[in-house]
């Protein structure tokens, strides 16, 4: 039950775009597209969940004044497996996210659940944790991505390689092409925050409560700033 | 003293087996993404040639200007030159540069060009270029410059510019004419 708990809040309690708003680098800079979105929500879960169970697993090793470079070199090597993996078996997806693979090793979405929840639980939940951090991520991307393709281009991509493009024709002359270019990225997430939060509002007045936003998600629970006290 | 013996004795352990682990997944990968880079290449060299009947890799010629190596792929049917297909690269790109593989005829007309990936234009916009709406305005025109001005239409040429992404098609036509020029500087010696 534990195991379905830790999975399940990634998707919407602790959605990491949504209510975390952690990782928003390759969060503005890949949604472009549904492809782009879901490549490298992929990558990125496939990096968290192995940075997880490893540092899962070496939790009580690690000593708490060098756990950070520790991370860091650990969630680096799997970036740089999953490049080459990529590179050689999956050539087409890797030219579209080569620019965006290394990026992973500063997504703070990975750091953050290592420095957050993986460091401090065993190893089964950390998958947990991972697997449903991933997918929230990569769903928070997906629907970023489908907002602004559609709305910039006029389509929606899934795999253009494999013919998996819909153009919508009655949108095609009417794009917005400040949709997809890096200004489009942060309006669409904004307006997307502010639905997400009007959800829960709503959600919260049907229950008879106040509407607020998770105090334990807030900034001061991290113990990265907390370093030396 | 000892505290700190530990904490360097762990961070290396740590960067040890790391480094191992990447060294290993590196010697499996490498000549794999060396041969799908190859392939990429000769798959678009392939698709801006005529028939041929040949080894264009073979008979390639490399030819040395502007402090570079151009390699020239000749593509040859029953032994008579029939076209040539080159990588040139344009560094006006939009974001990083843009390298294009051009394919000339023996009648020194643009069969067709193509994008090479990967580029680093803006999704949607510039990276148009790489659709066929844009490459076909290059198949056919002449690579005399007498004939063909090698200008987007804004700079007063004939290639039409993608509306609303001119820097990009102005580097890929720069790209091609930077290659043609070498082609015409070198023509007798590559269709020899």
């Amino acid at each position: 039950m534990t195991f379905y708990n830790e999975m399940i809040k990634g998707l919407w309690k602790e959605n990491p775009i949504f209510r975390l708003v952690l990782g928003m680098c390759p969060t503005l800079a890949v949604t472009t597209s549904v492809e782009n979105s879901l490549g490298m929500g992929f990558a990125a879960s496939f990096v968290l969940i192995c940075s997880n169970i490893v540092i899962a697993l070496l939790r009580n090793l690690i000593p708490s004044k060098v756990r950070i470079p520790c991370f860091i070199v650990i969630i680096a090597t799997f970036v740089t497996i999953v490049d080459m993996l990529m590179n050689a078996f999956a050539h087409e997806l890797h030219n579209n996210l080569g620019l965006f693979i290394p990026l992973i090793v500063v997504n703070c979405i990975i750091l953050g659940r290592a420095e957050a929840f993986a460091s401090k639980n065993p190893v089964m939940l950390s998958i947990a944790d991972g697997i449903g951090m991933g997918i929230g991520f990569t769903l928070g991307l997906t629907v970023l991505g489908l907002c602004r393709e559609i709305l910039g281009a006029g389509s929606i991509t899934l795999f253009q390689q494999a013919g998996l493009k819909w153009e919508i024709g009655w949108l095609a002359d009417k794009t917005m092409i400040l949709m997809i270019l890096a200004p489009g990225g942060f309006i669409a997430l904004g307006c997307l925050l502010g639905f997400m939060n009007h959800i829960q509002s709503l959600i919260a007045r049907a229950k008879g409560k106040a509407f607020t936003p998770p105090q334990h998600l807030d900034c001061r629970h991290c113990t990265i700033c907390k370093w030396g006290e | 003293m000892k505290d700190i013996a530990k904490l360097i004795i762990v961070l290396t352990i740590i960067c040890a087996v790391s480094g191992s682990l990447m060294a290993l997944v590196n010697d499996m990968t490498k000549d794999l993404i060396r041969e799908a880079n190859e392939r990429a290449k000769l798959e678009a060299m392939k698709s801006v040639l005529p028939e041929f009947d040949n080894n264009p890799v073979e008979d390639a010629k490399v030819i040395s200007a502007n402090g570079k190596d151009w390699t020239f792929f000749v593509a040859k049917q029953k032994s008579q030159f029939v076209g040539a297909a080159f990588a040139s690269t344009s560094h006006k790109g939009y974001s990083g540069d843009i390298h294009v593989m051009i394919g000339v005829t023996a009648e020194n007309k643009i069969l067709a060009i193509e994008i090479l990936t990967p580029h680093k234009e803006t999704p949607g916009l510039g990276a148009k270029i790489t659709g066929y709406d844009f490459r076909r305005k290059f198949i056919g025109k002449d690579i005399n410059e007498n004939e063909t001005k090698w200008a987007v239409a804004k700079d007063g040429g004939d290639i039409d510019q993608i509306s609303a992404a001119t820097i990009s098609s102005r580097a890929v036509v720069e790209a091609v004419k930077q290659g043609l020029d070498i082609f015409i500087a070198n023509e007798d010696e590559i269709k020899k």
